[in-house]
């Protein structure tokens, strides 16, 4: 128990300063108009958001604050109590793979809108001044 | 409580703070699942639509 909510520990910071720049990714994709260009720019901010996962792995080593040092992941095997360690580690793995699956589901909700968005673009009724022209032919669809 | 049940569940005293943070975690969590999994059948569903009625002639 570290007998406190908060305090201005390395760690806990550090992690602040990435829940932030969570945020800020988030607000900057979604602030375009257009798709392509907020994922542009929010790549280059979750490239320069990765110079913080080291910091945040190794600052309980670096500095000597509240957080114990590095206890699971250290040169030496693990020091933790398997009482704790063997939970610990089941707890990551199911969530790792909860986290891929909502992952892998939500890119193909993403895939799913992209080629509902390019039938309805290609099908758009033509243009009504000049000649009639022809219905352009929908991108054949992808075998499923 | 009394028994070794009783002893678990009062989880050393702190039961009101372990029992609701496993109500949260399933509750936000199987939430977004069970979202995702809507969102995920809703843009199927309309593909499949878009699909049916823009089928190219032959």
């Amino acid at each position: 128990m570290w007998g406190t909510w908060w305090v201005w520990d390395a760690r806990l910071t550090s992690v602040l300063v990435l829940f932030f720049l969570y945020l800020g990714y988030i607000a900057l994709v979604n602030a375009f108009d257009e798709p392509g260009r907020g994922a542009k720019a929010g790549s280059v901010l979750a490239l320069v958001g990765v110079v913080n996962l080291p910091i945040i792995k190794f600052s309980v080593d670096w500095w000597n604050t509240l957080h114990q040092p590095a206890s699971v992941m250290r040169l030496g095997g693990p020091r933790i109590d398997p009482s704790m360690l063997v939970p610990l580690l089941v707890m990551a793995v199911g969530f790792l793979l909860l986290f891929l699956t909502l992952l892998l589901l939500g890119m193909r909700t993403s895939l799913n809108d992209r080629k509902s968005l390019a039938l309805r673009l290609n099908n758009m009724p033509a243009p009504r001044r000049g000649a009639e022209r022809e219905r352009p032919v929908p991108a054949q669809s992808p075998a499923r | 409580m009394t028994g070794d049940l009783g002893n678990y569940l009062a989880m050393g005293g702190y039961a009101a703070f372990v029992w609701p943070a496993y109500g949260v975690a399933f509750a936000v969590l199987g939430g977004y699942a069970w979202y995702s999994w809507r969102r995920y059948r809703a843009s199927s569903e309309a593909l499949e639509k878009l699909q049916r009625e823009f089928r190219p002639r032959r």
